[in-house]
Protein backbone atom coordinates (compact mmCIF):
# COMPACT_ATOMS: atom_id res chain seq x y z
CA UNK A 1 0.00 0.00 0.00
CA UNK A 2 1.20 3.42 -0.81
CA UNK A 3 1.06 5.21 2.34
CA UNK A 4 1.35 8.48 1.33
CA UNK A 5 2.87 9.70 -1.47
CA UNK A 6 5.54 12.25 -0.69
CA UNK A 7 8.03 11.64 2.22
CA UNK A 8 8.61 8.53 0.62
CA UNK A 9 12.68 7.61 1.12
CA UNK A 10 13.69 4.06 0.13
CA UNK A 11 14.91 2.10 3.15
CA UNK A 12 18.39 0.78 2.95
CA UNK A 13 18.88 1.14 6.57
CA UNK A 14 17.45 -2.39 8.05
CA UNK A 15 18.00 -5.22 6.88
CA UNK A 16 14.50 -6.25 8.71
CA UNK A 17 12.95 -4.03 6.05
CA UNK A 18 15.47 -3.68 3.44
CA UNK A 19 12.50 -4.15 0.40
CA UNK A 20 10.35 -1.46 2.45
CA UNK A 21 9.77 1.89 1.89
CA UNK A 22 10.30 4.34 4.57
CA UNK A 23 7.98 7.21 5.26
CA UNK A 24 9.25 9.84 7.08
CA UNK A 25 7.21 11.66 10.03
CA UNK A 26 7.60 14.58 12.63
CA UNK A 27 6.77 14.89 16.06
CA UNK A 28 4.03 17.94 16.51
CA UNK A 29 5.64 18.90 19.60
CA UNK A 30 9.30 18.59 19.22
CA UNK A 31 11.09 18.57 15.92
CA UNK A 32 11.91 15.17 16.05
CA UNK A 33 11.76 12.65 13.05
CA UNK A 34 10.98 9.05 12.87
CA UNK A 35 11.04 6.78 10.30
CA UNK A 36 8.07 4.44 9.59
CA UNK A 37 8.18 1.35 7.89
CA UNK A 38 4.96 -1.72 6.63
CA UNK A 39 5.58 -4.69 8.28
CA UNK A 40 2.61 -7.55 7.39
CA UNK A 41 0.11 -4.61 6.74
CA UNK A 42 1.69 -2.58 9.70
CA UNK A 43 3.27 0.54 9.74
CA UNK A 44 5.28 0.51 12.68
CA UNK A 45 8.60 2.64 13.79
CA UNK A 46 11.84 1.14 12.05
CA UNK A 47 13.27 0.57 15.63
CA UNK A 48 10.14 -1.79 15.93
CA UNK A 49 10.54 -3.18 12.40
CA UNK A 50 14.11 -4.60 13.82
CA UNK A 51 13.14 -6.56 17.06
CA UNK A 52 9.56 -7.53 15.09
CA UNK A 53 9.19 -10.56 17.69
CA UNK A 54 9.19 -8.49 21.03
CA UNK A 55 8.14 -5.18 19.76
CA UNK A 56 4.44 -4.82 21.39
CA UNK A 57 3.02 -2.52 18.21
CA UNK A 58 3.08 -5.48 16.54
CA UNK A 59 1.31 -7.76 18.45
CA UNK A 60 -1.11 -5.01 19.86
CA UNK A 61 -3.96 -6.28 18.19
CA UNK A 62 -4.23 -9.23 20.19
CA UNK A 63 -4.84 -7.59 23.00
CA UNK A 64 -8.69 -6.69 23.97
CA UNK A 65 -9.66 -3.08 24.83
CA UNK A 66 -10.41 -2.49 28.57
CA UNK A 67 -13.85 -1.33 29.35
CA UNK A 68 -12.63 2.00 31.05
CA UNK A 69 -11.43 3.92 28.32
CA UNK A 70 -13.01 6.77 28.21
CA UNK A 71 -10.84 9.91 30.41
CA UNK A 72 -12.85 12.46 30.47
CA UNK A 73 -16.90 11.01 29.61
CA UNK A 74 -18.13 13.95 27.42
CA UNK A 75 -15.12 13.79 24.91
CA UNK A 76 -15.10 11.30 22.61
CA UNK A 77 -12.33 10.85 20.15
CA UNK A 78 -12.34 9.09 16.60
CA UNK A 79 -12.61 4.71 16.89
CA UNK A 80 -8.66 4.06 15.85
CA UNK A 81 -7.61 6.69 18.76
CA UNK A 82 -9.89 5.40 21.57
CA UNK A 83 -9.18 2.17 20.56
CA UNK A 84 -5.28 2.47 21.13
CA UNK A 85 -5.97 3.86 24.74
CA UNK A 86 -8.46 1.34 25.43
CA UNK A 87 -5.25 -1.32 24.71
CA UNK A 88 -2.77 0.81 27.07
CA UNK A 89 -1.09 2.52 24.22
CA UNK A 90 -1.39 6.79 24.13
CA UNK A 91 -1.86 8.57 20.86
CA UNK A 92 0.96 10.20 18.97
CA UNK A 93 0.10 12.20 16.22
CA UNK A 94 2.94 12.44 13.74
CA UNK A 95 3.15 14.73 10.94
CA UNK A 96 4.81 14.17 6.91
CA UNK A 97 6.30 16.30 4.81
CA UNK A 98 2.92 17.82 3.58
CA UNK A 99 1.76 18.57 7.30
CA UNK A 100 -0.87 15.71 6.91
CA UNK A 101 -1.00 13.98 10.55
CA UNK A 102 -1.04 10.62 11.19
CA UNK A 103 -2.45 9.12 14.21
CA UNK A 104 0.18 6.36 15.70
CA UNK A 105 -0.44 4.24 18.79
CA UNK A 106 2.48 3.87 21.03
CA UNK A 107 3.23 1.10 23.67
CA UNK A 108 5.20 1.37 27.13
CA UNK A 109 8.24 -0.50 25.33
CA UNK A 110 8.36 2.67 22.79
CA UNK A 111 7.30 0.84 19.89
CA UNK A 112 4.72 2.78 17.28
CA UNK A 113 2.43 1.70 15.31
CA UNK A 114 -1.00 3.46 12.76
CA UNK A 115 -3.66 3.76 15.36
CA UNK A 116 -6.00 2.65 12.17
CA UNK A 117 -3.89 -0.27 11.21
CA UNK A 118 -3.83 -1.70 14.76
CA UNK A 119 -7.56 -1.03 14.81
CA UNK A 120 -8.15 -2.84 11.55
CA UNK A 121 -6.11 -6.09 11.97
CA UNK A 122 -7.84 -6.22 15.94
CA UNK A 123 -11.64 -6.06 14.11
CA UNK A 124 -10.91 -8.58 11.63
CA UNK A 125 -9.21 -10.72 14.74
CA UNK A 126 -12.53 -10.53 16.29
CA UNK A 127 -14.70 -11.30 13.45
CA UNK A 128 -12.76 -13.87 12.72
CA UNK A 129 -13.70 -15.42 15.77
CA UNK A 130 -16.62 -14.86 15.65
CA UNK A 131 -17.47 -17.01 12.99
CA UNK B 1 -28.83 28.65 18.61
CA UNK B 2 -27.45 24.95 17.76
CA UNK B 3 -30.10 23.15 15.82
CA UNK B 4 -30.84 19.66 17.38
CA UNK B 5 -30.79 18.26 13.91
CA UNK B 6 -27.43 19.25 13.06
CA UNK B 7 -26.05 19.48 16.60
CA UNK B 8 -23.09 17.06 16.05
CA UNK B 9 -21.71 14.93 18.62
CA UNK B 10 -18.80 12.26 17.70
CA UNK B 11 -17.72 8.85 18.01
CA UNK B 12 -18.48 6.87 21.00
CA UNK B 13 -16.24 3.85 21.53
CA UNK B 14 -19.11 1.65 20.39
CA UNK B 15 -18.41 -1.08 18.01
CA UNK B 16 -22.27 -1.37 16.79
CA UNK B 17 -22.08 2.58 16.89
CA UNK B 18 -18.70 2.22 14.47
CA UNK B 19 -20.14 -0.42 12.84
CA UNK B 20 -23.02 2.29 11.62
CA UNK B 21 -20.13 4.92 10.85
CA UNK B 22 -18.32 2.31 8.46
CA UNK B 23 -21.32 1.22 6.58
CA UNK B 24 -21.22 5.25 5.13
CA UNK B 25 -17.81 4.43 3.96
CA UNK B 26 -18.52 1.76 1.41
CA UNK B 27 -15.72 1.49 -0.61
CA UNK B 28 -15.53 -0.13 -4.59
CA UNK B 29 -13.68 -3.83 -5.17
CA UNK B 30 -10.85 -3.92 -6.63
CA UNK B 31 -11.99 -4.41 -10.22
CA UNK B 32 -13.71 -0.47 -10.28
CA UNK B 33 -11.44 1.38 -12.11
CA UNK B 34 -11.25 5.43 -12.20
CA UNK B 35 -10.65 7.03 -15.06
CA UNK B 36 -9.21 10.63 -15.43
CA UNK B 37 -12.48 11.58 -17.90
CA UNK B 38 -14.77 10.51 -15.05
CA UNK B 39 -12.59 12.11 -11.89
CA UNK B 40 -12.80 15.36 -10.81
CA UNK B 41 -10.53 16.68 -7.41
CA UNK B 42 -10.06 19.98 -6.15
CA UNK B 43 -6.49 20.13 -5.93
CA UNK B 44 -5.19 22.04 -3.77
CA UNK B 45 -7.19 21.01 -0.27
CA UNK B 46 -5.18 21.22 2.87
CA UNK B 47 -3.23 18.85 4.87
CA UNK B 48 -5.20 15.73 6.61
CA UNK B 49 -5.82 16.54 9.93
CA UNK B 50 -6.28 14.42 12.82
CA UNK B 51 -9.28 15.06 15.39
CA UNK B 52 -7.69 12.41 18.00
CA UNK B 53 -9.43 12.90 21.82
CA UNK B 54 -12.15 15.94 20.62
CA UNK B 55 -15.15 15.66 19.50
CA UNK B 56 -14.55 18.40 17.10
CA UNK B 57 -14.80 16.78 13.56
CA UNK B 58 -17.30 20.28 12.91
CA UNK B 59 -14.47 22.97 13.64
CA UNK B 60 -11.79 20.76 11.86
CA UNK B 61 -14.00 20.40 9.02
CA UNK B 62 -14.54 24.09 9.29
CA UNK B 63 -10.76 24.69 9.27
CA UNK B 64 -10.22 22.76 6.66
CA UNK B 65 -12.68 24.43 4.46
CA UNK B 66 -11.33 27.80 5.33
CA UNK B 67 -7.88 27.21 4.59
CA UNK B 68 -8.57 26.26 1.27
CA UNK B 69 -11.04 28.95 0.56
CA UNK B 70 -7.89 31.10 1.82
CA UNK B 71 -5.44 29.24 -0.32
CA UNK B 72 -7.39 29.17 -3.47
CA UNK B 73 -7.50 32.96 -3.12
CA UNK B 74 -3.91 33.35 -2.95
CA UNK B 75 -2.84 31.18 -5.71
CA UNK B 76 -1.04 29.04 -3.02
CA UNK B 77 0.33 25.70 -4.42
CA UNK B 78 1.73 23.86 -1.04
CA UNK B 79 0.67 24.52 2.76
CA UNK B 80 2.95 25.68 5.10
CA UNK B 81 2.46 26.29 9.11
CA UNK B 82 1.33 29.89 8.19
CA UNK B 83 -1.69 28.50 5.89
CA UNK B 84 -3.25 26.42 9.16
CA UNK B 85 -6.34 27.66 11.10
CA UNK B 86 -6.58 26.48 14.83
CA UNK B 87 -9.84 24.55 15.06
CA UNK B 88 -10.30 24.56 18.10
CA UNK B 89 -10.58 28.43 17.90
CA UNK B 90 -13.10 28.03 15.38
CA UNK B 91 -15.47 25.97 17.42
CA UNK B 92 -15.66 28.69 20.12
CA UNK B 93 -17.91 30.45 16.78
CA UNK B 94 -19.79 27.46 17.00
CA UNK B 95 -21.48 28.23 20.27
CA UNK B 96 -19.96 30.08 23.30
CA UNK B 97 -16.69 30.78 24.36
CA UNK B 98 -16.19 27.45 26.66
CA UNK B 99 -17.26 25.32 23.51
CA UNK B 100 -14.02 22.93 24.32
CA UNK B 101 -16.99 20.14 24.20
CA UNK B 102 -18.56 17.26 21.92
CA UNK B 103 -20.65 18.88 19.19
CA UNK B 104 -21.14 22.13 17.49
CA UNK B 105 -22.98 23.27 14.14
CA UNK B 106 -20.65 24.12 11.17
CA UNK B 107 -22.88 26.06 9.83
CA UNK B 108 -22.37 28.57 12.54
CA UNK B 109 -19.02 28.84 11.97
CA UNK B 110 -19.04 29.09 8.23
CA UNK B 111 -21.62 32.10 8.80
CA UNK B 112 -18.99 33.50 11.40
CA UNK B 113 -16.34 33.25 9.01
CA UNK B 114 -18.46 35.58 6.74
CA UNK B 115 -17.98 38.14 8.75
CA UNK B 116 -14.14 38.59 8.37
CA UNK B 117 -13.30 38.09 11.69
CA UNK B 118 -9.22 37.43 12.43
CA UNK B 119 -8.64 34.13 12.88
CA UNK B 120 -6.15 32.36 14.57
CA UNK B 121 -3.76 30.46 13.25
CA UNK B 122 -2.64 26.72 14.20
CA UNK B 123 0.58 28.12 15.92
CA UNK B 124 -1.52 30.17 18.42
CA UNK B 125 -3.96 27.97 19.40
CA UNK B 126 -2.27 24.55 18.76
CA UNK B 127 -4.50 21.56 19.46
CA UNK B 128 -2.04 19.18 20.61
CA UNK B 129 -1.99 20.93 24.48
CA UNK B 130 -5.58 20.35 24.74
CA UNK B 131 -5.24 16.62 23.32
CA UNK B 132 -2.87 15.24 25.84
CA UNK B 133 -5.38 16.90 28.48
CA UNK B 134 -8.28 14.73 26.87
CA UNK B 135 -5.97 11.75 26.58
CA UNK B 136 -4.54 11.66 29.86
CA UNK B 137 -5.92 9.40 32.58
CA UNK B 138 -7.72 11.54 35.72
CA UNK B 139 -6.08 14.99 33.64
CA UNK B 140 -9.01 16.81 32.90
CA UNK B 141 -10.72 15.98 36.66
CA UNK B 142 -7.19 17.00 38.04
CA UNK B 143 -7.11 19.84 36.67
CA UNK B 144 -10.61 20.68 37.46
CA UNK B 145 -10.30 20.00 40.97
CA UNK B 146 -7.33 22.39 40.94
CA UNK B 147 -9.13 25.26 39.70
CA UNK B 148 -12.07 24.56 41.60
CA UNK B 149 -9.79 24.87 45.07
CA UNK B 150 -7.97 27.80 43.68
CA UNK B 151 -11.45 29.38 43.18
CA UNK B 152 -12.86 28.40 46.47
CA UNK B 153 -9.68 29.01 48.57
CA UNK B 154 -8.15 32.14 46.36
CA UNK B 155 -4.82 30.53 46.37
CA UNK B 156 -2.06 28.39 45.12
CA UNK B 157 -1.50 29.78 41.30
CA UNK B 158 1.89 27.66 41.30
CA UNK B 159 -0.25 24.46 41.82
CA UNK B 160 -2.59 25.49 38.86
CA UNK B 161 0.11 26.69 36.95
CA UNK B 162 2.48 23.42 37.52
CA UNK B 163 -1.20 20.32 36.47
CA UNK B 164 -1.40 23.05 33.10
CA UNK B 165 2.64 22.43 32.69
CA UNK B 166 1.97 19.36 31.87
CA UNK B 167 0.18 19.79 28.92
CA UNK B 168 1.38 23.30 27.83
CA UNK B 169 5.06 23.50 28.61
CA UNK B 170 5.59 26.67 26.97
CA UNK B 171 5.05 30.37 29.07
CA UNK B 172 1.51 30.50 29.66
CA UNK B 173 1.05 34.92 29.49
CA UNK B 174 -2.70 33.95 29.34
CA UNK B 175 -3.05 32.61 32.68
CA UNK B 176 -3.97 35.58 35.16
CA UNK B 177 -6.81 36.10 32.38
CA UNK B 178 -7.63 32.73 32.55
CA UNK B 179 -7.97 32.63 36.47
CA UNK B 180 -10.30 35.50 36.47
CA UNK B 181 -13.02 33.26 34.91
CA UNK B 182 -15.90 31.67 36.98
CA UNK B 183 -16.18 28.66 34.96
CA UNK B 184 -13.56 25.51 34.37
CA UNK B 185 -14.71 25.53 30.67
CA UNK B 186 -14.28 29.51 30.48
CA UNK B 187 -10.96 28.70 32.36
CA UNK B 188 -9.83 26.26 29.90
CA UNK B 189 -10.93 28.27 26.46
CA UNK B 190 -8.37 31.06 27.78
CA UNK B 191 -5.81 28.69 28.34
CA UNK B 192 -5.99 26.46 25.28
CA UNK B 193 -7.47 29.73 22.86
CA UNK B 194 -5.40 33.09 23.67
CA UNK B 195 -7.61 36.17 23.98
CA UNK B 196 -4.96 37.61 21.46
CA UNK B 197 -2.49 36.50 19.20
CA UNK B 198 0.64 38.30 17.64
CA UNK B 199 -0.04 39.45 13.95
CA UNK B 200 2.08 36.72 12.89
CA UNK B 201 -0.04 34.41 14.15
CA UNK B 202 -3.41 35.74 12.88
CA UNK B 203 -4.89 35.28 9.23
CA UNK B 204 -7.90 38.09 8.34
CA UNK B 205 -10.38 36.19 6.62
CA UNK B 206 -11.10 37.35 3.23
CA UNK B 207 -14.80 38.66 1.88
CA UNK B 208 -16.74 35.16 1.59
CA UNK B 209 -20.31 34.35 1.54
CA UNK B 210 -21.34 30.82 3.64
CA UNK B 211 -24.29 28.85 1.73
CA UNK B 212 -25.91 25.66 2.79
CA UNK B 213 -28.64 23.14 1.68
CA UNK B 214 -30.51 21.40 4.66
CA UNK B 215 -31.20 17.76 3.37
CA UNK B 216 -34.65 18.02 5.68
CA UNK B 217 -36.46 14.75 3.33
CA UNK B 218 -35.75 11.01 3.11
CA UNK B 219 -37.18 10.66 -0.62
CA UNK B 220 -34.67 9.88 -3.26
CA UNK B 221 -35.44 13.37 -5.14
CA UNK B 222 -34.56 14.63 -1.50
CA UNK B 223 -30.79 12.48 -2.20
CA UNK B 224 -30.53 13.37 -5.71
CA UNK B 225 -30.99 17.10 -4.99
CA UNK B 226 -27.97 17.05 -2.78
CA UNK B 227 -26.12 15.00 -4.72
CA UNK B 228 -26.72 17.75 -7.41
CA UNK B 229 -25.58 20.78 -5.46
CA UNK B 230 -22.31 18.39 -4.15
CA UNK B 231 -21.88 18.08 -7.89
CA UNK B 232 -22.40 21.39 -8.83
CA UNK B 233 -20.05 23.03 -5.88
CA UNK B 234 -16.95 20.57 -6.61
CA UNK B 235 -16.67 21.13 -10.69
CA UNK B 236 -16.91 25.08 -9.42
CA UNK B 237 -13.97 23.79 -7.19
CA UNK B 238 -15.89 24.25 -3.90
CA UNK B 239 -14.88 21.65 -1.26
CA UNK B 240 -18.27 20.41 0.33
CA UNK B 241 -18.44 20.51 4.14
CA UNK B 242 -21.11 17.75 4.80
CA UNK B 243 -22.79 16.71 8.45
CA UNK B 244 -23.97 13.17 7.96
CA UNK B 245 -26.40 11.39 11.19
CA UNK B 246 -24.77 7.91 11.93
CA UNK B 247 -27.13 7.08 14.24
CA UNK B 248 -30.69 8.22 14.48
CA UNK B 249 -33.36 8.47 17.17
CA UNK B 250 -36.89 9.22 15.87
CA UNK B 251 -36.64 12.14 14.13
CA UNK B 252 -33.42 13.17 16.01
CA UNK B 253 -30.00 12.61 14.89
CA UNK B 254 -28.50 11.30 18.24
CA UNK B 255 -24.54 10.83 16.50
CA UNK B 256 -23.03 12.73 14.04
CA UNK B 257 -20.34 13.66 12.05
CA UNK B 258 -18.20 16.24 9.95
CA UNK B 259 -16.57 15.92 6.49
CA UNK B 260 -15.53 17.67 3.69
CA UNK B 261 -16.24 16.14 0.51
CA UNK B 262 -13.32 17.18 -2.18
CA UNK B 263 -14.16 15.09 -5.33
CA UNK B 264 -16.42 12.91 -7.59
CA UNK B 265 -15.54 10.23 -9.87
CA UNK B 266 -17.20 7.47 -11.88
CA UNK B 267 -15.42 4.05 -11.19
CA UNK B 268 -16.46 1.06 -13.35
CA UNK B 269 -15.35 -2.74 -13.97
CA UNK B 270 -15.20 -4.99 -16.83
CA UNK B 271 -18.85 -5.81 -16.97
CA UNK B 272 -19.55 -1.89 -17.59
CA UNK B 273 -21.25 -1.90 -13.89
CA UNK B 274 -20.41 1.79 -12.56
CA UNK B 275 -20.57 3.22 -9.69
CA UNK B 276 -20.14 6.92 -8.28
CA UNK B 277 -17.96 7.64 -5.73
CA UNK B 278 -17.49 10.71 -3.60
CA UNK B 279 -14.05 11.61 -2.05
CA UNK B 280 -14.13 12.26 1.93
CA UNK B 281 -11.68 14.70 3.35
CA UNK B 282 -11.90 13.34 7.01
CA UNK B 283 -10.38 14.55 10.18
CA UNK B 284 -9.43 10.90 11.18
CA UNK B 285 -5.81 10.99 10.28
CA UNK B 286 -3.85 9.92 6.94
CA UNK B 287 -4.18 6.48 8.04
CA UNK B 288 -7.86 6.51 7.87
CA UNK B 289 -7.45 7.94 3.84
CA UNK B 290 -5.35 5.36 2.94
CA UNK B 291 -7.16 2.39 4.51
CA UNK B 292 -10.50 3.83 2.90
CA UNK B 293 -9.15 4.39 -0.58
CA UNK B 294 -7.92 8.04 -0.09
CA UNK B 295 -11.53 8.72 0.53
CA UNK B 296 -13.31 7.64 -2.59
CA UNK B 297 -16.68 5.98 -0.96
CA UNK B 298 -19.67 5.47 -2.78
CA UNK B 299 -22.05 8.36 -3.17
CA UNK B 300 -25.03 6.32 -2.77
CA UNK B 301 -24.49 4.98 1.08
CA UNK B 302 -22.87 8.48 2.01
CA UNK B 303 -26.20 10.70 0.76
CA UNK B 304 -28.40 8.38 2.80
CA UNK B 305 -26.38 9.79 6.04
CA UNK B 306 -26.24 13.39 4.69
CA UNK B 307 -27.71 15.84 7.08
CA UNK B 308 -26.78 19.10 5.23
CA UNK B 309 -24.46 20.39 3.08
CA UNK B 310 -22.31 23.94 4.09
CA UNK B 311 -19.34 25.88 1.86
CA UNK B 312 -17.58 29.14 1.08
CA UNK B 313 -17.78 30.86 -2.18
CA UNK B 314 -16.60 34.26 -2.98
CA UNK B 315 -19.49 37.28 -3.95
CA UNK B 316 -20.50 37.15 -7.04
CA UNK B 317 -19.48 33.49 -7.80
CA UNK B 318 -20.79 32.21 -10.49
CA UNK B 319 -20.84 27.64 -10.39
CA UNK B 320 -19.75 25.83 -13.27
CA UNK B 321 -22.53 24.62 -15.53
CA UNK B 322 -20.37 21.10 -16.44
CA UNK B 323 -21.71 17.75 -15.51
CA UNK B 324 -19.00 14.92 -14.68
CA UNK B 325 -18.57 12.88 -17.91
CA UNK B 326 -19.97 9.13 -17.08
CA UNK B 327 -21.70 6.27 -18.58
CA UNK B 328 -24.55 5.32 -16.46
CA UNK B 329 -25.56 7.87 -13.80
CA UNK B 330 -28.59 9.78 -15.24
CA UNK B 331 -27.34 13.61 -14.49
CA UNK B 332 -29.07 15.17 -11.15
CA UNK B 333 -30.95 18.01 -10.96
CA UNK B 334 -30.04 21.21 -8.81
CA UNK B 335 -33.47 22.92 -7.44
CA UNK B 336 -34.19 26.23 -8.37
CA UNK B 337 -32.92 28.72 -5.32
CA UNK B 338 -36.32 29.65 -3.93
CA UNK B 339 -36.71 33.29 -2.97
CA UNK B 340 -39.86 34.85 -0.93
CA UNK B 341 -38.61 38.62 -0.89
CA UNK B 342 -38.72 40.89 -3.01
CA UNK B 343 -35.47 43.25 -1.68
CA UNK B 344 -34.40 44.48 1.70
CA UNK B 345 -33.07 47.83 2.66
CA UNK B 346 -29.86 48.73 4.65
CA UNK B 347 -29.97 48.28 8.09
CA UNK B 348 -29.11 52.06 9.90
CA UNK B 349 -25.37 52.44 10.99
CA UNK B 350 -24.68 49.17 8.61
CA UNK B 351 -21.60 49.56 6.28
CA UNK B 352 -21.17 48.71 3.42
CA UNK B 353 -18.90 45.97 2.82
CA UNK B 354 -20.91 44.32 5.52
CA UNK B 355 -23.78 45.25 3.95
CA UNK B 356 -22.85 43.95 0.37
CA UNK B 357 -21.71 40.85 2.24
CA UNK B 358 -24.74 40.11 4.31
CA UNK B 359 -26.57 40.48 0.68
CA UNK B 360 -24.60 38.38 -1.30
CA UNK B 361 -24.77 35.81 1.33
CA UNK B 362 -28.49 35.59 0.99
CA UNK B 363 -28.56 35.70 -2.73
CA UNK B 364 -29.68 39.15 -3.58
CA UNK B 365 -27.35 41.77 -5.50
CA UNK B 366 -26.59 45.02 -3.75
CA UNK B 367 -27.71 47.86 -5.49
CA UNK B 368 -27.42 51.81 -4.48
CA UNK B 369 -29.16 54.17 -5.21
CA UNK B 370 -29.65 57.72 -4.13
CA UNK B 371 -32.32 57.05 -1.29
CA UNK B 372 -29.86 54.37 0.01
CA UNK B 373 -28.76 51.00 -0.40
CA UNK B 374 -30.70 48.12 -1.28
CA UNK B 375 -30.36 44.59 -2.02
CA UNK B 376 -32.68 43.02 -4.20
CA UNK B 377 -33.74 39.29 -4.92
CA UNK B 378 -35.36 38.33 -7.99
Amino acid sequence: MAFHALGILLAATTGASANAETYRYWKTTVPEKIDIVEVAKFHVDEFCARRKASCKALTAYKLNPSKQVRKHAQLKGHPASDHCESVAGSVQILTDSKLNQANFCQFEDGSLVDSWDLFSAYQKRVKGASR
Amino acid sequence: MKSPASLLVLLLLSPALWAAEADLYVLADSDFKASRETTHEISNMPPIKDQNGAGLCYSFSAATVAEQYICKLNNCGRYSEDDLVSPISLAGFSSNSAAIEDGGNPGLILAELAKGPALRKEKCAPFPPLAKLLRQSGGWDALQAKFSNYKVNQGCTTCLESEIRKYFPAHIEQLSTALQQSSFEAFLWEIFVPASCKSSQVIRMPPVIDKSHPVTGNSPKDRQRAMARIEQLLLSDIPVLTTVCIERKGQVCAEGHATVVSGIREVCNANGDCRLQLKVHNSYGLGWQMQNQNGWVQADQYLEAIESLHWLERPGQTYSEKKLARSSHPDFEVAPERTVRKSILSKPGENIRDFTLNCYRLGGTPAFTDSGRRCDFR
